[in-house]
């Protein structure tokens, strides 16, 4: 179906997204260096191999406890600036992980325009609450007020979203609770028996199922719609789609001589933008929805599209 | 400002960008990030009991 150069590039854009992981983990090659930088992707801080922080779980606590986290701020803006969200398509581990859930051959479902256009505005209202709770908390604290409120809101206060994070569920929890189960081998029966899995399910705490139950209906999502968390609910997409806008440095272009308008480009975009429709308009692919995957360029059959430094 | 051309409203985010790292580092906050990247793993994930 797909040109062979098509999938030799899926193979090194796989590979450099296990290295980025890999990277990512320094701390497991004993690499663990005196500081550590805020990235704009979805990887929880609470890997404990982690060598460098999730910006967006900076940017929850940083605001909570009524500091401004310029750092972690301004490296999402000069990213965003300058490689749009090339992040999200080449150093996400949750987006590697999508990516490998959409490469089993599964057939893709094309969500219809309308629904499209509906939900991908979804992420932003996940980033306007979450940066609102957190607001309204850094507010008080810095106003030394509201203390119940604070510690009603629990787990909520500081890093409200978080606990709805996939990619700590899948990168945190889950590998926490198999080598909890590891070492405690009589812990297996309760995997073994509904009643004792019910009693364990009622004392734990509700955000745990909830997390599970979420991780699967997403992942079940992936099979079918390539970059579903991506698309639709991605805080850190939305704030980096917010800052880039349809303004950042990097960008596609068309060689109109060479185009022969087959849409093969719209029809592998993993984000379902319409490519071809974009570049006819704007001359370039300026669309804050663009993850920089590069996946229409080697796709096109006649090798109409390349990158380019907006002008 | 919408008149911008695209290249000079990126360079200009750019600019803000850096602008706030450098204020963020001149105000001490980078080694506080490694402070929060140990808080975090030692406090692990919200939720799991």
């Amino acid at each position: 179906m797909f040109p062979k150069k098509f999938t030799l590039f899926k193979i090194v854009r796989t590979t450099i997204q296990f290295i980025a992981f890999i990277i990512l983990n320094a701390c497991i090659l004993g690499i663990c260096e005196e500081f550590t930088i805020p990235l704009p992707i979805l990887y929880p801080s609470t890997v404990p191999t982690a060598a460098f922080l999730g910006g967006f779980d900076v940017i929850q606590y940083r605001i909570s406890h009524a500091i401004f986290p310029f750092i972690t701020l301004g490296i999402f803006i000069v990213i965003a600036a300058t490689l749009g969200r090339t992040f999200c398509g080449w150093i996400c581990p949750f987006g590697l992980l999508q990516d490998l859930i959409s490469y089993i051959g599964y057939k893709k479902v094309t969500v219809s325009k309308r629904a499209h256009n509906f939900l991908k505005q979804v992420k932003y209202m996940v980033l306007f609450l979450t940066i609102l709770m957190v607001g309204i908390v850094g507010v008080l604290t810095a106003q030394n007020r509201g203390k119940e409120f604070i510690d009603a809101l629990g787990y909520f206060a500081y890093q409200p979203f978080t606990p709805f994070s996939p990619s700590e569920t899948f990168f945190t929890v889950i590998p926490k609770i198999i080598s909890y189960i590891a070492s405690n081998p009589s812990q297996l029966r309760v995997i073994l028996d509904p009643m004792l899995l019910i009693n364990l399910i009622e004392v734990q705490e509700p955000i745990l199922i909830f997390r599970i139950v979420f991780l699967g209906i997403l992942l079940t999502l992936m099979f079918f719609i390539p970059r579903f968390w991506c698309r639709y609910l991605c805080p850190v997409g939305a704030l980096m789609a917010t800052f880039s806008s349809e303004h950042s440095l990097l960008t596609i272009k068309r060689n109109i001589v060479r185009c022969i308008e087959c849409e093969t480009c719209s029809k592998v975009c993993p984000m379902q933008i319409p490519v071809l429709k974009v570049l006819k308009e704007k001359g370039k692919l300026m669309d804050s929805e663009c993850i920089k995957c590069m996946d229409c360029i080697f796709a096109c059959p006649e090798n109409a599209l390349s990158i380019a430094v907006v002008e | 400002m919408m008149n911008m051309r695209p290249r000079t409203l990126a360079l200009l985010l750019l600019m803000i960008g850096i602008a706030l790292i450098v204020f963020g580092i001149d105000r001490g906050m980078l080694p506080q990030l490694k402070t929060m990247l140990k808080h975090f793993i030692s406090e692990g994930p919200l939720g799991l009991p």
